[in-house]
């Protein structure tokens, strides 16, 4: 399947969710391992992060006509 | 790849592609597609969407942990019930994903997903109810407001709809986008219903 960017702001956030999932994930295994919050406490913060990013491609702009 | 707002738009201002027939050979297979959909994971693979299938995995995964690390405490029979939905989700979706394929539709990585939402909502419903859900959940994991105290006020979430429905009916009145043409039907949207619910 040939992949497309159109390069507005919600392509573009919606594009990079995946890593800055991934990144909230690391960092919550990092906070696990220095022993200072265990995952089983801090798991909802990745709902916390996808909203955001979601709701900022809801609100970026879109693909413009022009 | 499109997300579904781009591609709404970008399908208004220029003419669909002609005759965008699925390759013969490799046509996707709904059937297959469910029966791979109870694995986790794999039938989003199937459909070619790796991200979603990694995020069903996830889901899956901390829905599990979530019971068994008393993370949940009391709430574990719910988070059973949604491990089992979750299953039926995953097939459900890729079969409809394959389906959209199968009609020759493009669909993006996270097609179908409570998402970015749909040109015609107003309000980024499932955003929003994920910030609620993980502000809530973080607080009873770090013992600041236990779920106890806080499910108290479940009725709080038929103020809510009530408010969005009204909301939904009051001020979208005006400002409707005209249907585009080939478009498919909004997943995310409790806003599209509002002339059907007349």
């Amino acid at each position: 399947m040939a992949t497309y960017f159109c390069g507005c702001g919600r392509c573009t956030l919606k594009a990079v969710t995946g890593p800055l999932m991934m990144m909230a994930v690391g960092a919550l295994f990092a906070l696990d391992q220095l022993g200072m919050h265990h995952f089983s406490q801090t798991w909802p913060a990745l709902l916390i992060v996808y909203g955001l990013i979601q709701a900022a491609a809801f609100f970026a702009p879109a693909h413009d006509r022009g | 790849m499109f997300c579904g707002g781009c591609l709404a738009l970008q399908q208004a201002a220029a003419p669909p592609p002609p005759a965008a027939a699925p390759p013969a050979p490799g046509q996707p297979s709904p059937g297959l597609a469910f029966a791979l959909g109870l694995i986790p994971g794999v039938g989003a693979v199937y459909n070619g969407q790796y991200g979603k299938g990694i995020l069903h995995v996830v889901v899956l995964g901390l829905l599990i942990s979530i019971m068994s690390s008393n993370a949940a405490d009391d709430l574990e029979p719910l988070f059973g019930m949604f491990v089992s939905v979750w299953f039926f989700y995953m097939a459900f979706e890729a079969y409809h994903t394959a389906k959209k394929r199968l009609a020759g539709e493009r669909v993006d990585e996270f097609s179908g997903l409570l998402g970015a939402g749909h040109p015609t909502n107003r309000l980024p419903i499932g955003p929003i109810t994920l910030i609620v859900l993980g502000v809530v959940f973080l607080l009873n994991t770090l013992g600041l407001w236990s779920l106890h105290r806080i499910l108290r006020f479940w009725p709080v979430l038929l103020i809510a709809t009530g408010l969005y429905l009204l909301f939904g009916r009051v001020a979208g009145r005006s400002n409707r986008l005209p249907p585009v043409p080939g478009e498919p039907p909004s997943i995310s949207g409790a806003g599209d219903d509002r002339e059907d619910l007349r």
